[in-house]
């Protein structure tokens, strides 16, 4: 049987988490925080495979939590993905689906693209 | 005391009779003297002397064995003999005096039963049944005689059985002794009890051992515990037991004392740390009877906490230390990066300056050759600068983890050659000779290819190839091999130069320089951190033997991948098409509070066709906006009085408040790094240009824009909306459950978005917009979507925010009434409204 993998989803709105939690939560086992100050404690805690990270969030945006991961040892191999309400998905294939150099996806894109976009990152 | 475990041994492999033989035999002895003497007077007197005579051997046999006993010497008549007079005494008792006699059997019974071991005990016994039985037939009757051979068997059997029964328990009681012996001696704890009544003191063996004595140590002359205490400790644990000494308690109560370590003195005179756990035995009349306390040697522990302790305080004393290094080192970090930030800037707008000067120069009027030389070598120096600015940019990115490695197929052969033309003349004035080779064959007829990135890769040829001619003796070789090891594409470059000791640690390190004037120490740094930024390694290998081989390794083109031919000058030129038609008829703003950017930018705008206004900063800019509204503006971002992202804000508001279509605004700025792209995305510029740009650049956004097309470095291509907020909704079935409380979450967050917008509060109205922006577009709510990004849009270009009310109305009216399609079962009609 595959192992199934572990993702971080990080977003301050409750209904984003509850919409990934429907449509992931099938095929991960999903861990989830708001706050962004939690996010390096829940990943040096849970070792999760990838983190999955609104960029506007209070206090910290996504660069400083990416920042803040790939500063510590033992969480600079988890892959981030941005999750950005930001930019439009065709905005995003402009700029390589990446932003400030970590790969990106679209809150506009479908879940389908997502869920894709997660595991060619795990693979 | 017993706790030791070794008297109860011995007792263990014996039957009771063994172990009380002695005592037995003392009681008996006494008692049998006492009972048979009158009785064997009395056969004298009444005329029987012979039993008289051996009665009175059997008294004497006992006082003999009892006055033995008692002091402790050998018995003078042994068992068996004594068993052979008794035997004698009872048949002629029997035989004289017939049934009377009888009776002295079962005492005798006894005492052998008691007396003997067991098995011996009962062959005298049956042997004593056979004689007695064998007169009583026939000197009695058959059934007087019958009984009592029947009696003394019963006699023997019960008197086994309860010896037996006896011995069972003491077994198990012994067992529980011996195992109880086993878990104190495995506590390593030593015992002392104190006698109230005796004020008798014990010390277990252990304890002795303890204190440095031998554990049959005799310690009767030794003084009260207390005085074994440390002085210190002493009248603390002398109050503490008297306290507890005096408490009267239920009789026959046994209570704990409280525990507590203290120091005892050792018998070479130093003090040794003792855990006690004490236990008051109270008498019949509630008073304190007996004090008995284990006490464990904890000195160890103390040891390792006094250890502890000094460590723990000379931690601290460095934490403190780090925490101060750390504070100096964390304020020169942000110094020294924001000078870097801010010299990254401030040398680029200079040098982008300086030519900006020279293409002047050589455009406005012929340079004859000289000149051109000139020209020729400001220009390369210049460029040379700005490659190292934008080289410590991108460490800077590859440092934070930042830089986006997007490989392709990279002639490693063909980049090293191009570095070879460059250092050759350098070179040849040292003699030093440079060769190549692919494995297989000779470079010139081999390729070697990794998946890498061009310019990374030249960089760090480049670096890797100067040292090593630099290094090398005058007249040697350097030499280049390439192969492919283990799916990687392998460079490895050796000179006769050797290492020394003292750098090699250091080789790889930031700002570690050696034997080179002026060197930055960057060289090497970079030339590893860009081979690892590729997925690859960088080492080094030095030897007197063997001179220095640096080992680049990448990796190899992966399967499918095809290489990219290169010219003879190795790095391929961006393939870009220049549109060389006429320029347009525009109306140019050009922002930028450095002079020199404005008249390189400005001569290569000819007007006409186009109309060119220039602006010193943002607040100028808005001022030649409002006056002559333009087509395009190329907008610095860091300008003093008002900066290029304040600027676009209120020029898009201009915009809005005229009703005019928006004017193509091109971020125009020294800095470049993903970061200041995403704001200019946020901020609404539809490109994005880093200085120096190309005329020929900017003159292709011209044409896009006079043309309509997208700009070549687009932000913003939008794709259509959906038609209106009537269209049905693409939930999915999966989120039917969870449908109600998110659209009710959102409509109390339109109208927090409404009230913002009526408050004029523009964070929160940005802050909102955007939460409503992405939840709904993943919940496939589109229009809605559209329509909240929309509004943070307006918002965040500085429109009239009260204005932007409306819009969250109609918000609230399609999250009220939206129709519902199932996205599983498209192309049928709308299932359901599923409208609050």
């Amino acid at each position: 049987m595959a192992v199934r993998r572990k993702l971080l989803l990080v977003d301050d709105d409750e209904a984003i988490i509850e919409f990934l939690n429907v449509k992931l939560g099938g095929e991960f086992d999903l861990m989830a925080t708001g706050a962004p100050e939690k996010v390096l404690p829940l990943a040096l805690d849970g070792q999760p495979d990838l983190v999955l990270c609104d960029i506007d969030l209070p206090g910290m945006d996504g660069g400083d939590i990416s920042a803040a991961l790939f500063a510590n040892p033992q969480t600079r191999g988890i892959p981030v993905i941005f999750l950005t309400a930001l930019v439009t998905p065709e905005d995003l294939a402009a700029q390589g689906n990446q932003l400030a150099g970590r790969a990106a996806i679209s809150k506009q894109s479908p879940i389908e693209d997502i869920a894709a976009r997660i595991r060619a990152s795990l693979a | 005391m017993s706790e030791d475990g070794h008297s109860s041994r011995t007792r263990a492999a014996e039957p009771i009779v063994a172990a009380y033989r002695e005592r037995i035999l003392y009681a008996l002895a006494i008692i049998a003297t006492v009972v048979l003497l009158p009785f064997s007077i009395g056969n004298f007197v009444k005329g029987y002397p012979l039993i008289g005579a051996v009665s009175m051997a059997v008294v004497l046999i006992f006082v003999a064995d009892a006055v033995a006993i008692y002091l402790r010497r050998r018995l003078p008549v042994p068992i068996p003999i004594a068993f052979v007079v008794i035997m004698i005494a009872l048949v002629i008792a029997i035989w004289g005096r017939g049934l009377l006699g009888i009776f002295w059997t079962f005492p005798a019974i006894l005492l052998f039963h008691f007396v003997l071991e067991r098995r011996l005990a009962n062959l005298f016994n049956l042997t004593l049944v056979a004689l007695v039985g064998g007169v009583a037939f026939y000197t009695l009757d058959t059934d007087v005689a019958l009984r009592i051979v029947a009696g003394q068997l019963l006699t023997i059997v019960f008197t086994n059985i309860f010896s037996y029964v006896v011995e069972a328990e003491q077994k198990k009681e012994t067992e529980q002794r011996r195992r109880l012996g086993l878990l104190v001696r495995a506590t390593n704890a030593g015992f002392f009890q104190w006698d109230r009544a005796s004020d008798e003191r014990v010390y277990s063996g252990r304890l002795k051992e303890m204190l440095g004595y031998a554990p049959d140590a005799d310690t009767s002359a030794w003084p009260p515990l207390p005085e074994f205490m440390h002085p210190d400790d002493r009248e603390r644990r002398v109050s503490r037991f008297q306290e507890g000494a005096r408490q009267i308690a239920q009789p026959g109560v046994q209570r704990l004392a409280t525990g507590g370590d203290f120091r005892l003195r050792h018998a070479n005179g130093e003090y040794l740390w003792v855990h006690a756990q004490g236990l008051f035995i109270h008498d019949d009349d509630g008073r304190v009877a007996r004090y008995i306390a284990s006490l464990v040697d904890v000195s160890e522990r103390y040891r390792q906490q006094q250890d502890l302790r000094r460590s723990h305080n000379q931690i601290e004393v460095q934490a403190q230390q780090l925490r101060d290094q750390n504070a100096a080192l964390r304020d020169a970090i942000r110094v020294r990066e924001e000078v870097e930030r801010i010299a990254r800037h401030d040398l680029k707008t200079p040098l982008n300056s300086i030519l900006a000067a020279l293409r002047q120069l050589r455009e406005q009027r012929k340079p004859d050759a000289r000149e051109r030389d000139l020209l020729g070598m400001v220009e390369g120096a210049a460029y040379r600068v700005l490659d190292l600015v934008n080289l410590s940019v991108d460490i800077y990115r590859m440092e934070q983890g930042a830089y986006r490695f997007s490989p392709r197929a990279v002639d490693l052969t063909a980049l090293a050659e191009s570095v070879a033309r460059d250092v050759r003349a350098h070179a040849d004035t040292k003699g030093v000779h440079i060769e190549m080779r692919v494995e297989g064959g000779p470079a010139d007829t081999q390729r070697a290819y990794a998946w890498a990135e061009e310019m990374l890769c030249y960089s760090v040829i480049a670096n890797l190839l100067k040292n090593a001619v630099e290094a090398s003796p005058d007249g040697a070789t350097v030499r280049i091999e390439f192969s492919q090891a283990g799916g990687q594409a392998v460079l490895r470059m050796r000179n006769d130069g050797v290492v020394p000791v003292s750098v090699r640690r250091s080789f790889f390190e930031k700002y570690a320089t050696y034997g080179k004037v002026g060197g930055s120490g960057l060289g090497t740094y970079s030339a590893r951190l860009m081979a690892r930024v590729q997925q690859g390694e960088l080492s080094m290998h030095t030897s007197d033997e063997e001179g220095t081989v640096l080992e680049l390794r990448l990796p190899a083109l992966p399967e499918g991948a095809a290489p990219v031919l290169h010219g003879a000058q190795g790095v391929a030129a961006p393939a870009t098409v220049h549109d060389a038609r006429p320029l347009p008829e525009l109306r140019v703003l050009l922002v930028d509070d450095d002079e020199f950017n404005v008249a390189f930018v400005r001569s290569g705008l000819p007007s006409p066709p186009l109309q060119v206004v220039t602006a010193i900063n943002g607040r100028a800019a808005v001022a030649a906006a409002r006056a002559d509204p333009p087509d395009v503006v190329f907008m610095d971002l860091e300008m003093p009085v008002m900066n290029g992202f304040e600027a676009i804000g209120r020029i898009r508001a201009l915009e809005v408040e005229a009703g005019r279509a928006p004017c193509k605004m091109i971020a125009f700025s020294s800095y470049d790094d993903d970061a200041i792209r995403r704001r200019c995305v946020e901020a609404g510029f539809d490109a994005y240009l880093s200085k120096p740009a190309p005329r020929e650049r900017i003159h292709d956004i011209l044409h896009a824009v006079a043309d309509g097309r997208a700009l070549p470095e687009p932000v913003h291509p939008r794709k259509p909306r959906p038609s209106g907020p009537d269209d049905p909704v693409d939930v999915d079935l999966d989120l039917l459950g969870a449908l109600p409380r998110f659209v009710e979450t959102r409509t109390v967050l339109i109208e927090e978005l409404r009230a913002a917008l009526l408050a004029g509060g523009r964070d929160a109205v940005l802050r909102l917009a955007h939460k409503l922006a992405g939840s709904l577009a993943l919940y496939r709510f589109e229009w809605a979507a559209d329509e909240s990004r929309a509004i943070r849009q307006a918002a965040a270009d500085g429109g009239d925010l009260a204005s932007l009310a409306e819009r969250c109305e109609a918000l609230r009216r399609h999250l009220g009434a939206f129709k519902l399609r199932d996205r599983r079962d498209d192309g049928r009609a709308p299932q359901a409204a599923a409208g609050r």
